[in-house]
């Protein structure tokens, strides 16, 4: 080991002879050339200018007060920024030299000083604030030291990650031993050449003032920067934000913090389990009003059975291809122009077809139709323009009303009128849709505004609760327009029946099937108890 | 008697004379024989429509198709509200929405409630939805089952497959089953319609009345149809006695003349009604002032003066005697029943054909064409034979109705 060190400090040694006989024949050159005493004037004209930069960037930067900042990933509240002003006050004073800071004990000192300190910054009223710290937080706090430590170490100096301990020592050996070297070169070399040699001690006299002012420099801020960093560490520990094991803190979450994130959550998955209960439209009308002709123009293909004489019978679900989604015939719908078309519906959307109800009583019809219509969320009734009876919807929509009336923890469906086949109203010779049944223009537009008013005057409903159509296959207008951008706001302000009628759905079946599980349990539970029993 | 004294001293009347008139013939008209016809159907399924048909009135009440007419009972009487052969009573609007600022006044006319010769049910071809006009027929002929029922089946082209204003030609909704040219859909809704009346006592009827601007051809189609069910069920002679005999009067049959023949068959019944009191000598103003009444109502329509003179002196040339045929009746009144039915439909028959021959006269007088006394008379005989039978009858039918 020793040799091969030897044979590689002689390998430096012979690899560094060139150089300094390149400084020595060059100053040769210089003095036999008589260039010598200019370039020692311009040497020492330089040296004194860097001197002078030096002096005076050190005066400027003590100017500006330099603010330390340490992360705080906790923030700071106005009782930590006392007590680093405290600390900083302390770290001005050791700057300014005023505390001194060249010995172990000296160092010891501040430090208690400074505990002390910031511990009463926190802890005003305690007669030992220095100690009013639990244990596991002073040892967290030095293995935050440790850990920082470290990082300074390993990212700051060069070469420590492959330099041990022995190599600095025996740097510092050989820093010592150069030293001497030096010296003794230094004082070898005045009788030999006392020119030069003066002129050298000139020079390194005039550097080593400079450097030796930068270092103190340094120096003095390597110790305002130890005494801020004890400060910082000092505050963490005192304010109690020394934080315990990571891994631990990860798993943490504070009760109301799991509160807050469980109700979220429970209010996502109820939004999500929503959605599986779809919307139920139900159609109702007297026979012949176009209840399935209209279901057929709105899901956009022929599936309910439409038939000259009365031929729905029970009630039949279809699916209402939801927006944007081909319907089965493939015809693309037409974009809608009015109504807010905000937020997709999520949940599916079926609309039943019922059997017409009697244009004379409808009372047993609707008695019949009574768990459709509790189970749905709009209602749609639909209206013929051929038949101007209306006394049965009336009273079809009025029992509706008294039902709701005389229940009234429920919501009420919302009450969508749809005018059928206004292509039969007079003038029967015209059809020329679309009609602007707003501002109508000509007899047909007239007469169908007209029909639609006194349809909404005769059934009682709100005139935009109203849409008039034209069902019939080759004469289709306004279904998948008009009637779908109206039906799409019914379905959204229906929403929270439909929402109610899945969670009262969903507990009256749960409640049901528990019991009966319990109730079916019974006996096993007794069984058990009775053999326990006995066993004993 | 003032009126008899004056026509044997001077011919004409006077002004008093005229208006005892008028109270007499006023007094005929609750003994009239009226017909009544009942119409049941849903609002708006063409009720006012069959009655504008029917009679050949304009049809500027019919709505625009969809605010109800008739809120209330409604009754349309025919030729006019003072002097009526036949009415029609609308019921209120079935399945129409009862309109609060309109209340149902109590009907004072009990006997208008009650009376009803014919049912006349009418409901859109292809609207099933027919319970309450069901229950409304139900109702009716509940007590009388045997009572005629027109089923008049409306909207015809709501059931027609094709787009353009076209009826189906020749007319081919007789009989029991429809030809191939109805197309399917449309003949199960009749069918379907039609299988809910049962019984031999009901007329059906399919019909489709529709404006002219809507474009189809004819108007009112099954319009003949209808006419003949109607006969059918209530053989009364209603079509002759509200259009008249179209043989007879095919080359002087106006406007004028379509809205003169029901007065002339009312003034014919009225006079029936007259003679046919059982009271010597009670009728005899009446007797007289019919016809001249009639002649002066014709004369208003037909906007020609009227001068009882005149009018008298035609009478006369027409073998319209007073005197001989007055007493004739008298005698053969005091035979009961028999005898006054036989009196009161000859003098109906005699004043139907004097109020023909009277429109013919005052026709031609307005055309500006000196009438012809030969066709005045070779006419008034003709009506005279051909109108007394089916007068007579009506006549008797009105006394049999006020003995019971």
């Amino acid at each position: 080991m020793k040799s091969s060190r030897l044979i590689w400090m002689i390998v430096a040694g012979v690899y560094a002879v060139p150089y300094l006989l390149l400084i020595l024949l060059g100053s040769l050159w210089l003095w036999e050339h008589g260039f010598l005493w200019q370039f020692l004037g311009g040497l020492a004209a330089l040296t004194a200018a860097a001197w002078a930069t030096i002096h005076y960037l050190r005066k400027s930067q003590l100017s500006t007060a330099e603010t330390w900042r340490f992360p705080a990933p906790y923030g700071r509240s106005p009782l930590d920024e006392r007590a680093w002003e405290t600390v900083e006050r302390l770290a001005g004073k050791v700057e300014q030299g005023e505390i001194p800071l060249d010995s172990p004990e000296a160092a010891k000192a501040l430090l208690l000083q400074l505990l002390e300190e910031v511990a009463r910054v926190y802890h005003a009223d305690s007669r030992q604030a220095m100690l009013q710290v639990p244990l596991p937080d002073v040892l967290r706090l030095l293995e935050q030291v440790t850990a920082d430590l470290r990082t300074l170490v390993s990212e700051k100096i060069p070469g420590s990650h492959v330099l041990t301990i022995g190599d600095w020592l025996r740097i510092r050996d050989w820093w010592q031993v150069s030293q001497w070297a030096w010296f003794l070169y230094r004082l070898a070399s005045i009788p030999l050449a006392p020119g030069v040699s003066l002129l050298r001690e000139l020079r390194f006299f005039l550097l080593g003032r400079a450097t030796q002012a930068s270092l103190e420099e340094a120096a003095r801020r390597l110790k305002g920067y130890a005494v801020r960093r004890a400060g910082h560490y000092a505050i963490e520990l005192y304010a109690g934000r020394i934080a315990p094991d990571d891994r631990e803190l990860g798993r943490f979450v504070s009760p109301i913090g799991r509160r807050t994130s469980d109700q979220a959550e429970s209010l996502r998955k109820a939004h999500e389990a929503a959605c599986a209960e779809p919307f139920r439209v139900l159609v109702v009308g007297q026979k012949k009003a176009g209840k399935s002709s209209l279901i057929n123009a709105l899901i956009g293909s022929h599936q309910a059975p439409v038939d000259a004489v009365p031929c729905t019978e029970g009630t039949f679900a279809y699916r209402l291809p939801k927006q944007g989604e081909p319907p089965a015939d493939g015809v693309a719908f037409r974009t809608t122009t009015a109504g807010p078309t905000a937020g997709e519906i999520a949940a599916d959307v079926y609309v039943l077809d019922t059997p017409g109800y009697g244009d004379d009583a409808p009372d047993a019809d609707f008695e019949r139709l009574l768990p459709e219509i509790r189970a749905s969320d709009v209602i749609i009734v639909v209206c013929s323009a051929r038949n101007a009876g209306r006394k049965a919807d009336r009273e079809f929509l009025a029992l509706m009303r008294r039902q709701f009336s005389q229940n009234p923890q429920e919501i009420q469906p919302v009450v969508l009128v749809v005018g059928t086949c206004l292509d039969q109203l007079r003038p029967l010779t015209e059809w020329n849709p679309p009609y602007d049944l707003e501002n109508p223009v000509g007899p047909k537009a007239t007469a169908m505004a007209v029909f639609l008013q006194t349809l909404a005057d005769d059934l009682a409903v709100p005139r935009d609760r109203v849409c008039g159509v034209s069902a019939a296959a080759d004469r289709e207008w306004n279904v998948r327009s008009g009637l779908r951008s109206l039906l799409e706001r019914a379905i959204r302000e229906a929403d929270p029946r439909r929402r109610r009628r899945h969670l009262y759905g969903y507990r009256e079946t749960s409640v049901r099937g528990k019991l009966f599980r319990q109730v079916a349990a019974l006996p096993t539970d007794l069984f058990r108890l009775v053999r326990n029993h006995l066993g004993k | 008697m003032s009126i008899l004294d004056g026509i044997w001293k001077k011919p004409g009347l006077s002004p008093t004379e005229l208006d005892e008139a008028e109270q007499a013939v006023a007094k005929l008209r609750d003994r009239l024989p009226v017909l009544t016809f009942r119409l049941v159907g849903k609002t708006q399924s063409g009720k006012t429509s069959i009655i504008h048909a029917l009679t050949g009135r304009s049809r500027e009440e019919i709505g625009d198709g969809f605010r109800p007419c008739t809120k209330n009972t409604r009754v349309y009487r025919f030729p006019s509200d003072e002097q009526y052969f036949v009415q029609f009573v609308d019921t209120p609007g079935l399945g129409d929405v009862e309109h609060t600022d309109s209340p149902v006044e109590p009907s004072g006319d009990r006997q208008l409630e009650d009376r009803c010769d014919c049912l006349v049910a009418v409901m859109k071809a292809m609207d099933p939805g027919q319970d309450a006009v069901r229950r409304a027929v139900a109702e009716a002929r509940a007590c009388e089952p045997n009572r005629p029922l027109v089923v008049v089946q409306t909207c015809l082209h709501e059931g027609y497959p094709w787009r353009d204003p076209r009826h189906i030609l020749p007319y081919p909704f007789r009989g029991e089953s429809f030809p191939a040219t109805v197309p399917s859909d449309l003949a199960r809704a009749l069918q379907l319609q039609r299988s809910w009346f049962p019984g031999s006592h009901v007329r059906f009827a399919a019909v489709d009345f529709t404006l002219p601007e809507d474009g189809y051809e004819p108007v009112l189609y099954g319009l003949e149809a209808l006419w003949d069910a109607i006969e059918e069920a209530l053989p009364w002679g209603l079509r002759e006695a509200i259009i008249g005999n179209p043989e007879l009067y095919r080359d002087f049959a106006d406007v004028r003349f379509r809205k003169a023949h029901p007065i002339v068959v009312w003034y014919a019944l009225a006079a029936g009604t007259a003679a046919a009191v059982p009271v010597p000598l009670a009728d005899l103003p009446a007797v007289i002032a019919v016809p001249l009444l009639m002649t002066k109502r014709l004369a208003a329509i037909y906007e020609q003066p009227w001068n009882s003179e005149r009018v008298l002196e035609i009478m006369g040339a027409l073998g319209f005697r007073f005197a001989t045929r007055y007493l004739a009746r008298q005698l053969t009144r005091w035979i009961p029943f028999v005898g006054s039915v036989a009196s009161a439909g000859f003098a109906a028959g005699a004043t139907y054909a004097l109020g023909a021959a009277m429109c013919r006269y005052y026709g031609d007088l307005r055309r500006g064409a000196a009438p012809d006394p030969k066709v005045l008379r070779r006419l008034y005989q003709a009506e005279l034979k051909q109108s007394r039978e089916w007068l007579r009858l009506r006549v008797r039918e009105g006394i049999l109705r006020d003995r019971a």
